[in-house]
């Protein structure tokens, strides 16, 4: 294949893995912080292309403003579910996976119940192409790939920076160790799942002008970001980044050249991961 | 000689729990393991009962090698510990905690287990007589039918002993069996101990009671920082410097 | 204990009358699917006995309804001999995905049921020459006559289901009370403890998961040779999850929460005469209610109306 077919697949898997990026970060900081499989994590993805869809097609917003809204109502959306439906379960290991597949379930019900099950299409925020290395590119990716490098950035720096950042991984180590020191675990939990499901929102708006827009998005996205967080090592950032980008280039290389088959590549990882590696790439053993 | 450890070492990440520890444990014997808090005795304890591997080094049980083992397994050949709090069948009576207990001493086969042939139920009604028998010993007949949560401390030590001697124990693992307890409860709880030595199961016993430990053992080990700085007769170790040492700013050896 | 057994007497007879106080086949079929989610469920609650929370349920009830397709159609075996190896079959895929994750953190058990649903689902979707695809496999011929019983009409299928239900009821109950069941729930209260007593877990978890993917691959065929169609959309990801609340709003604490649950759970989209589209809500509302109000399941709702507080488990 010539080069610039190549760069074309390169940048496609790259754009696709970022996005599993963000959506897997969002899910393994929840459970390293949390310890909660959040099976309704993909549900916020989904109504991250939804809002962004009813903003810019139905309130003629400008779609970087959609997409800031779209985070920031999701991100309350995200505390709310914590507080009324996490919480009160929070140190029930059963019941909280249960109530969050209710959540998922419940999401997607309504979500299914208010748009309909069939598919709905955002237009694209830039038009235009742009040529990198002798391959013609939609702008539009390029966009994708640059506001999730800017929000993986932003999420790393606040990690590893912030006092707030601090207090979550301390959180994440030691719950009652940090409680002993006086950081408030609730709403430590409480901002984790607000960015962590606004960084899942992103991602939903990030590729909502780029593919269709329907009910169903939450559980494949939960089953992606449950395929990077196992390669790469739940509750790890740094896994979530590696898993995410090697997901995205083998499903973009595979797609182009295995075809549909291409589906199976995520899972068969996995069982790679867990017979030779469980713990992941960058998992604790 | 019951047990043998040969130079166990057990590495957490960049920590060294436990380094090159040794010693043996004669059949007959209660071996007391004391050192201060963070020596390393429940990471020994955790590895003996094969809860998870030592990074190097052997275990020899009876003179048969043991180290990697699951822990069922290792039990299964007569080694079973008790935990530091109560680990027991919460939500049900004493008696049927004790019924679970004798899996060891069911010889049914799974359909058999499942349809309760004749085997299952001799095996059943031996468990059941077995149980009574071992709640007399222990004191706890009278509790039989309580659940196992409602009962007070003392009471829930005593039975998770009796469940491990359900399993039929050559060796004995004590895990802090006086902790929480009152004088009275914990006299008679080191003549229990000597009982069960007297009935021929050996015994490790970890306290951070000195005087009991001291009154009940034969030998002694002294662990301070993962390594093993004395070995004896109690006397023996009360009188050695880098034991004193050890315990000085904690609560002394007296 | 007397008048539980009255109770369930009475349930029992109005079960067995039932196709004959009325013919209606709408309503036979509900009861039908009452009794094909009854049986499936119950191997969740059997799995969740030793602690894991399966959330791939359907998958095996997929495998099952496949397999015994094949069975039939390829391979012309009869639906009496299908039936049973499609169970078997179930349990064996169990075994084989099983057995590699068991050994890891608990954690990995449900994400990986959960993943399987989807695996199984492009299985079949990527193999449409035997597996008939995103359209599935039509014309499935229905259970060859026994006793000179032929399965033409609603009512045969009935009695079957009822039948393959109450058996099943017979052996959970009889796993409850043996030594086997009591291995369940020690492991569940306590594996460390299960552990240092000489119990193997990770093989007493194996039997669990197997067993109750068993009862699922026998719902999955019997679905197939009523509904005589099967396709994935039958089995997704939404129906396992269904199959976990099921039980859950059943009641775990109890072996008729399956039951309960199940028959709660089909009834009220009837009752409510709600369109399809509002299962995944009304569903969802009836757990987040149960968990939040009656945490114990339907079956502690007696007990809760007397008054008494019942613990959950």
């Amino acid at each position: 294949m010539d080069f610039a077919f190549f760069v074309q697949v390169f940048i496609n898997g790259l754009m696709l893995g970022l996005t599993y990026v963000l959506i897997a970060s969002g899910f393994s900081l929840i459970y390293g912080i949390m310890r909660l499989l959040n099976f309704a994590h993909g549900e916020f993805y989904m109504l991250g292309a939804f809002a962004t869809y009813l903003l810019s097609e139905h309130l003629g917003l400008d779609y970087f403003t959609a997409l800031i809204l779209s985070m920031i109502i999701i991100a309350g959306l995200g505390m709310l579910v914590y507080r009324f439906f996490f919480r009160p379960f929070r140190d029930q290991h059963d019941p909280s996976l249960v109530i969050a597949l209710g959540i998922a379930m419940l999401i997607g019900g309504l979500a299914l119940l208010i748009f309909g099950e069939k598919d709905k299409s955002v237009s694209p925020v830039v038009s235009g192409v742009i040529q990198i290395l002798g391959a013609t590119l939609s702008v539009e990716r390029m966009v994708v790939i640059f506001s999730a490098i800017l929000l993986m950035t932003a999420l790393t720096l606040f990690i590893k920076f912030s006092k707030t950042g601090q207090a979550m991984r301390a959180v994440a180590q030691d719950r009652e160790a940090a409680a002993l020191q006086g950081i408030g675990v609730d709403s430590t939990f409480m901002l984790c799942m607000g960015i962590s499901s606004a960084l899942a929102g992103a991602a939903g708006a990030l590729l909502a002008p780029l593919f269709f827009v329907n009910p169903f998005l939450g559980m494949h996205a939960v089953l992606k970001a449950l395929v990077v967080v196992v390669i790469g090592g739940l509750g790890s950032i740094p896994g979530a980044i590696a898993g995410g980008l090697l997901l995205g280039f083998v499903e973009s290389f595979g797609t182009t050249f295995l075809g549909d088959i291409t589906e199976m590549m995520g899972f068969v990882m996995v069982m790679l991961v867990l017979l030779f590696r469980p713990q992941g790439l960058f998992g604790h053993g | 000689m019951i047990l043998e450890i040969k130079e166990i070492s057990k590495h957490f990440g960049g920590l060294a729990a436990l380094s090159d520890l040794s010693f043996q444990i004669e059949a007959g014997m209660i071996l007391g393991l004391i050192g201060p808090n963070g020596a390393g005795k429940t990471t020994l304890f955790n590895i003996i009962s094969g809860f998870f591997p030592p990074t190097l080094g052997r275990i020899f049980f009876k003179g048969e090698e043991i180290t990697g083992l699951r822990p069922d397994q290792i039990a299964s050949k007569g080694l079973v510990r008790t935990f530091q709090s109560a680990n027991l069948f919460k939500a049900k009576t004493v008696l049927e905690n004790l019924f679970i207990a004798h899996h060891l001493q069911v010889k049914a086969g799974f359909w058999g287990l499942l349809f309760n042939n004749s085997r299952a139920k001799t095996d059943e009604t031996k468990a059941f007589k077995d149980s009574l028998d071992i709640l007399t010993y222990m004191d706890l007949i009278d509790v039989k039918d309580e659940l196992a949560q409602n009962l007070p401390h003392g009471y829930q030590r005593a039975l998770g002993v009796a469940i491990a001697l359900a399993a039929r124990p050559s060796l004995l693992l004590l895990d802090e069996p006086l902790t929480g307890m009152n004088p009275e409860e914990s006299r008679r709880f080191i003549d229990l101990i000597r009982g069960l030595r007297d009935r021929g199961i050996s015994l490790m016993v970890v306290e951070h009671d000195m005087k009991a430990i001291m009154g009940l053992s034969q030998r002694v080990v002294v662990l301070n920082y993962g390594r093993k700085i004395a070995e004896g007769t109690p006397q023996e170790v009360q009188q050695d410097k880098q034991v004193v040492e050890a315990y000085l700013g904690s609560e002394g050896l007296t | 204990m007397a008048k539980v057994k009255l109770g369930h007497l009475i349930v029992l007879i109005v079960l067995l009358t039932l196709p004959v106080a009325t013919r209606d086949p709408y309503f036979l079929n509900l009861f039908i699917t009452v009794g094909i989610w009854t049986t499936s469920v119950w191997g969740v609650r059997l799995i969740m006995s030793t602690g894991q929370l399966t959330l791939g349920h359907a998958a095996y009830m997929a495998v099952g309804a496949y397999a015994s397709t094949l069975l039939t159609m390829k391979a012309g075996l009869s639906f009496w001999l299908a039936f049973p190896l499609a169970g078997m079959i179930s349990s064996l895929i169990a075994l084989l995905i099983g057995y590699p994750i068991l050994r890891i953190k608990g954690v990995y058990f449900s994400i990986i049921t959960f993943a399987f649903a989807e695996i199984i689902r492009l299985i079949i979707v990527h193999w449409p020459d035997v597996l008939g695809g995103y359209g599935g496999i039509p014309s499935i011929p229905p259970p060859q006559p026994i006793f000179s019983i032929r399965f033409t009409s609603r009512v045969p299928f009935y009695y079957l289901i009822l039948a393959i239900s109450l058996a099943t009821y017979l052996f959970m109950v009889r796993i409850e009370k043996s030594r086997l069941g009591r291995i369940f729930s020690s492991i569940h209260e306590s594996d460390t403890l299960a552990e240092s007593i000489g119990i193997n877990i990770m093989k007493y978890k194996m039997i669990a998961f197997c067993l109750g993917c068993f009862f699922a691959g026998l719902s999955g065929s019997f679905y197939a040779h009523y509904f005589n169609f099967t396709s994935p959309e039958f089995f997704t990801i939404w129906q396992s999850i269904y199959c976990l609340i099921f039980v859950i709003v059943g009641g775990v604490g109890s072996v008729l929460g399956p039951f309960l649950g199940s028959l709660f759970m089909t009834l009220v989209p009837e009752f409510l005469r709600v369109a399809k589209e509002y299962e995944p809500v009304v569903y969802a509302i009836i757990l987040i209610l149960i968990m939040f109000l009656l945490p114990g399941g339907l079956v502690t709702l007696p007990d809760r109306l007397r008054g008494k507080e019942k613990k959950t488990h």
